[in-house]
């Protein structure tokens, strides 16, 4: 099992997140499978080299998206019943989301300012738009 | 663990005198060199082998109390590697205290050996009539050495360090041409009660320059 | 006795033209901290008070539960201390200086010695005087390492490295931190390197420590929001703001203490939120300097 994760100094997003991200892909992949034993969180924070609190953290927030299980003396697993799919599909949200927010910038728009817009997009989802689009261009 | 503190302490000083080996050697050959000029007697009037030897042998003694100190304790402190040592278990007690045994054995290796060709070579052509004033000399090279050491391990200061070096190149000037001119030692054959009392004053300043090198460090707050 | 490997209680050290002015940090075993600061901070001193070599004038200091200066030999025994400008010997070789400390520890660890020989391209045949000043910095960390101690204090440990040199030093302190017994204290200037392997994170400026919490906690606490402000419009001021810079239509808000509720409410004021940032710990410390700075109106 390759234990290095990798972490970007370029990413801006903050170092726990990345982290989270390469856990759920290995995980949506295939890569580390369900009920498997992941290496402990020091032997991660080792071969990364990245702060043992930064692995825990981002440990502590996959657990609670339900993708790994802490048990107590016996070290982290992939879930059992890890819903892959749903794992991706919120890659995916998160993706789109920064995508968008990203364009929004370009476009000058103000963070309440998206924020309306996205929630425009709910509302018109919620009336029963037909084709679920999300608005976004792709 | 002060058992292993001593011998980290112990270490310490077998490294000094590593290092101090090629210093030690060529002290050593550079005396024995300084005796065997001071050997060649052409019956001049001038005497120009033992003068000449007889210099050379001073300032090789002296010189040699001037490297252990500089080099053995001033140099670590500027070189930094000072601060490698201090990494070790020990304290800066321990180390200062380090410092002086391992100074003062370098020093000695060398005293007793040439010291001890002087009395042997002496005794066997016969003329251990001055061994007496070469002991009083050769002892207060010892002392000087350990005043210079008590100075440099307390102050830890370059320019005490000179300072302390050139009052003891005054002083060996004034102690070879008044001390060892005075009734009683010049020309006296054996110890004369003058000579013993020149010796027990020397042995005397001789502890208290150890006594002050091993106990007065520890009083400082910090050492670096 | 506590558990911590290090501990300082309002330790004091005043010098002529600097004074270290009540410190007081905690490491718990198991973490990496890193201390950052400008020069002269106080960082150095700080390490040296731990390791015995500067007596404080008041204060506590406790390293691996041994009272300091006191029992400074104890605490030695299983300390690693590489210090700032600290040098080997230049006329003894590498190997020799090996020797030296196996000699001296029982715990040393030849096998680890020999693999760090190699990760660092050190020779041990060679004479210190012929190494680099990366070189002779990756042998000092070698001697410490290779001792495995329980604490490793490092003053600026990748200093005067190039990047791949750095790399490899970061890699084997990430690696002495599988042992979750073993701490690790370190000063950097390169605060990405420090927001990268720290646990806990203390700022430290002119002699006083500005702050010293968790790095996630940190980075967390931190935001900046730019705001559009209308002419006519004043901001609230409002908790957990240290810092207002406003120019023309546009404010940059720096949070110490971010919440989320700061943004209704300068929104209830009049101000459109804009963008909300993260900071690298590179701002949020020169941020945290600038205002403690400001503060005590120096």
């Amino acid at each position: 099992m390759h234990t290095e994760l990798t972490i970007s100094q370029a990413d801006r997003r903050p170092m726990y997140l990345q982290i989270m991200e390469q856990v759920r892909r290995r995980v949506a992949m295939g890569d580390w499978l369900p009920g498997q034993e992941i290496p402990s969180i020091r032997a991660l924070a080792a071969s990364t080299r990245v702060s043992v609190i930064t692995i825990k953290r981002a440990f502590l927030e996959l657990e609670r998206e339900g993708v790994v299980v802490t048990r107590q003396g016996r070290g982290t697993f992939v879930a059992e019943n890890v819903n892959l799919s749903r794992t991706l599909r919120e890659q995916e949200l998160e993706d789109h989301l920064t995508r968008a927010a990203g364009v929004g910038r370009e476009l000058g728009l103000t963070s309440s300012e998206l924020e309306v817009r996205l929630r425009d997009v709910v509302k018109q989802l919620a009336v029963g738009a037909p084709d679920g689009g999300a608005g976004e261009d792709e | 663990m002060s058992t292993a503190n001593g011998s980290v302490a112990w270490r310490l000083v077998v490294k000094d005198l590593y290092l101090h080996r090629w210093l030690v050697v060529v002290t050593l050959a550079s005396g024995i060199a300084s005796l065997l000029v001071s050997g060649i007697d052409k019956a001049d009037n001038v005497r120009t082998g033992p003068n000449l030897g007889l210099l050379l042998f001073i300032t090789t003694v002296v010189a040699f109390g001037i490297f252990v100190p500089m080099t053995g304790i001033l140099k670590e402190r500027q070189d930094r590697s000072q601060l490698w040592v201090l990494s070790l278990p020990i304290s800066p007690r321990g180390y200062a205290q380090a410092k002086v045994w391992a100074s003062l054995i370098a020093f000695l290796v060398p005293w007793l050996l040439l010291t001890g060709i002087v009395i042997v070579a002496e005794t066997l052509a016969g003329r251990s009539g001055g061994l007496g004033v070469f002991l009083v000399m050769m002892t207060f090279f010892l002392a000087a050495f350990c005043l210079l050491v008590a100075l440099v391990v307390v102050t830890m200061s370059e320019a005490w360090a000179i300072a302390g070096i050139l009052a003891s190149n005054v002083a060996v000037t004034v102690f070879l041409t008044k001390v060892l001119t005075l009734p009683g030692i010049a020309g006296g054959s054996g110890f004369t009660p003058r000579i013993l009392t020149v010796l027990a004053l020397e042995l005397a300043l001789i502890a208290v320059a150890l006594g002050l090198a091993l106990t007065l460090p520890a009083r400082k707050k910090d050492f670096v | 006795m506590s558990t911590a490997a290090i501990e300082l209680r309002e330790v004091t050290k005043q010098y002529r033209f600097f004074t270290l002015d009540k410190v007081s940090l905690r490491l718990e075993k198991g973490l990496v901290m890193g201390l950052v600061g400008p020069n002269g901070a106080g960082k150095t001193t700080t390490m040296r008070i731990l390791m015995g070599l500067v007596q404080p004038d008041a204060g506590e200091v406790e390293v691996l539960g041994c009272r300091i200066p006191e029992e400074q030999v104890r605490a030695k025994w299983d300390t690693g201390y590489v210090g700032d400008e600290m040098r080997l010997f230049s006329s003894a070789t590498l190997k020799w200086h090996l020797d030296f400390v196996r000699s001296m520890f029982p715990g040393w660890d030849e096998a680890y010695a020999g693999t760090l020989l190699k990760r660092f391209h050190l020779r041990p045949e060679q004479r210190v005087k012929g190494l680099s000043r990366g070189e002779e910095a990756k042998a000092l960390l070698l001697l410490a390492l290779a001792r495995k101690p329980k604490l490793l204090v490092l003053d600026e440990p990748t200093s005067g490295l190039d990047p791949v040199a750095r790399q490899e030093v970061i890699s084997e302190l990430m690696e002495v931190m599988q042992d979750e017994e073993r701490s690790i204290l370190f000063s950097s200037h390169n605060t990405y390197e420090v927001e990268r392997i720290s646990d806990r994170i203390t700022f430290i400026d002119r002699g006083r420590v500005i702050d010293s919490d968790d790095k996630e906690v940190f980075l967390e606490r931190w935001r900046r929001v730019s705001l559009g402000v209308p002419d006519g419009v004043t901001l609230p001021t409002l908790p957990g703001v240290i810092d207002v810079a406003r120019s023309g239509r546009v404010a940059v808000v720096t949070a110490n203490a971010f919440d989320p509720a700061l943004l209704p409410a300068y929104e209830a004021a009049g101000a459109t939120v804009h963008d909300v940032q993260r900071m690298t710990l590179e701002e949020i410390f020169v941020a945290n300097v600038m205002s403690k700075r400001k503060e005590r109106g120096e």
